[in-house]
């Protein structure tokens, strides 16, 4: 049985990743998001066979004005998305190479494409995981390790209350929907794709900018 | 091509081969520009140099992740010259080519402190007075390596990443103030930085990569800075300008 693990699986996203992955047969494990490097490595090296890491850590957040964030504000915004998947990446890169390949899916948002006001802790810390998708993509693949990113543009649920709801597409962007995507590139259809990134916005991005 | 005369711009990391090439062309257009780097002796010799062609420069020596100390050294510069009307957060170090797996928390942590918590300190610094002068232009520089996802530490290419990210973010909040935020990401340039990674041969060796057998200099890098500088360009914001040049076929 292989293993699935998620970080800050907990909140309504990880919990519903946890949910699907658990029904669909897999071993899940799940760590909080606090940056703590050997915390993680020593819960992925537990966790069994993992050929499956979804990076989904993020605090949570306040809109701020730029001059409002302050230091450790910042700090714990990308510590806790950046610090976290990076930390992550480095200790199931070595049970991955032992089993053979595996994937890595990083979860961000469309802010670091089109811009946030208030939000520049949360953008600057969701913008290092495009770059890294990218560059893991490359280092990685000769360890047959698939890395991608899906931005997960929830307009209902927790993030309802931030200006969702309709989409140019007539509904709003469900968890459900994000997990669809998640479990798309989890599976052989998305063996071949690596270092991609997938905006599920119902169409958000392209309007207007 | 605008008149930077009576502006202020501060280029942090201006020690180094791209910062002081933007130093030179920035003083060159008029402006009074403010050489920041950790390293005085780097500083001090830029700023000579810049004197030496007939502009007007002043060394800022501080570390650009101590809050207090870039406000000090911001507060002084204001109050001797006015209000930084041109940022680059150019400082930087490489990511020496390492794998992942040999990318210590210390080393994971000091590339996010100077990279990106310090092109946030920094900006933090200078935009209440940018805003009250009435606008401003901030340049990050960033890497090609963050779009392209090259091999050169991907702690490194994670940085610029945020750093992309941030000048998206104070793209549209800065908007309503007059100031732009853009970004260049330069590929591969001879540079102290490129050297250290690369060595001459590997530099050779993607000079060879490239359709056009050549790096570019840094002069040529320098015109993306220019670009955004450019008074005609008061409506880009929010933009990364990607330098890296075609490679030849065989190679990709």
């Amino acid at each position: 049985m292989s293993t699935v693990f998620i970080t800050d699986g907990d909140r309504p996203l990880g919990t519903a990743l946890r949910e699907s992955f658990t029904n669909a047969g897999f071993d899940v494990a799940v760590h909080p998001a606090n940056g703590d490097a050997k915390s993680l490595a020593a819960a992925i090296s537990s966790a069994g066979p993992v050929e499956l890491l979804i990076n989904n850590a993020e605090p949570e957040f306040d809109r701020l004005a730029f001059e409002e964030i302050d230091e450790n504000i910042f700090v714990n915004m990308m510590t806790g998305v950046a610090r976290t998947a990076f930390f992550a990446v480095q200790a199931v890169h070595p049970i991955m190479q032992t089993l053979g390949g595996g994937k890595i899916i990083n979860v961000s948002s469309s802010a670091p494409v089109c811009g946030m006001t208030g939000g520049a802790h949360f953008t600057a810390a969701k913008g290092s995981l495009y770059s890294f998708t990218r560059s893991w993509a490359n280092e990685l693949a000769t360890d047959n390790i698939r890395v991608n990113l899906v931005a997960a543009d929830v307009t209902t649920g927790t993030a309802a209350e931030d200006g969702g709801g309709e989409t140019p597409l007539g509904r709003p962007v469900t968890i459900e929907d994000v997990v669809e995507t998640i479990t798309y590139l989890a599976g052989s259809g998305g063996d071949m794709i690596s270092g991609q990134e997938i905006i599920v916005d119902g169409g958000f991005t392209r309007v207007g900018f | 091509m605008s008149d930077l005369k009576g502006q202020v711009a501060l280029i942090t990391g201006a020690g180094g081969t791209l910062g002081s090439s933007h130093a030179r062309a920035i003083a060159a257009r008029g402006a009074h520009v403010v050489i920041h780097d950790i390293i005085a002796d780097a500083a001090d010799a830029v700023v000579d140099d810049v004197v030496r062609l007939g502009g007007s420069a002043s060394p800022m020596v501080c570390d650009v992740t101590d809050r207090q100390a870039v406000k000090s050294c911001v507060d002084a510069v204001t109050a001797e010259h006015g209000a930084v009307f041109i940022l680059n957060n150019n400082a930087g170090i490489t990511g020496n080519n390492a794998l992942i797996k040999d990318i210590d928390e210390d080393f994971f942590d000091r590339m996010f402190d100077i990279h990106v918590k310090g092109a946030f300190l920094v900006t933090q610094e200078i935009v209440d007075g940018m805003k009250a002068a009435g606008g401003g232009r901030i340049v990050n520089t960033i890497s090609g390596c963050a779009h392209s996802g090259a091999v050169s530490g991907s702690h490194y290419n994670g940085a610029k990443g945020a750093i992309v990210g941030l000048t998206r973010a104070l793209a549209s909040e800065f908007t309503p103030f007059g100031i732009t935020v853009n970004a260049i990401a330069p590929g591969v340039t001879p540079s102290g930085m490129t050297r250290v990674r690369l060595g001459e041969e590997g530099l050779a060796a993607r000079a060879k990569q490239l359709v056009s057998d050549r790096l570019p200099t840094p002069e040529e890098i320098t015109t993306g800075v220019m670009f955004f500088l450019a008074e005609e360009a008061a409506i880009v914001t929010g933009r990364v300008l990607n330098m890296q040049q075609p490679r030849k076929a065989e190679v990709i």
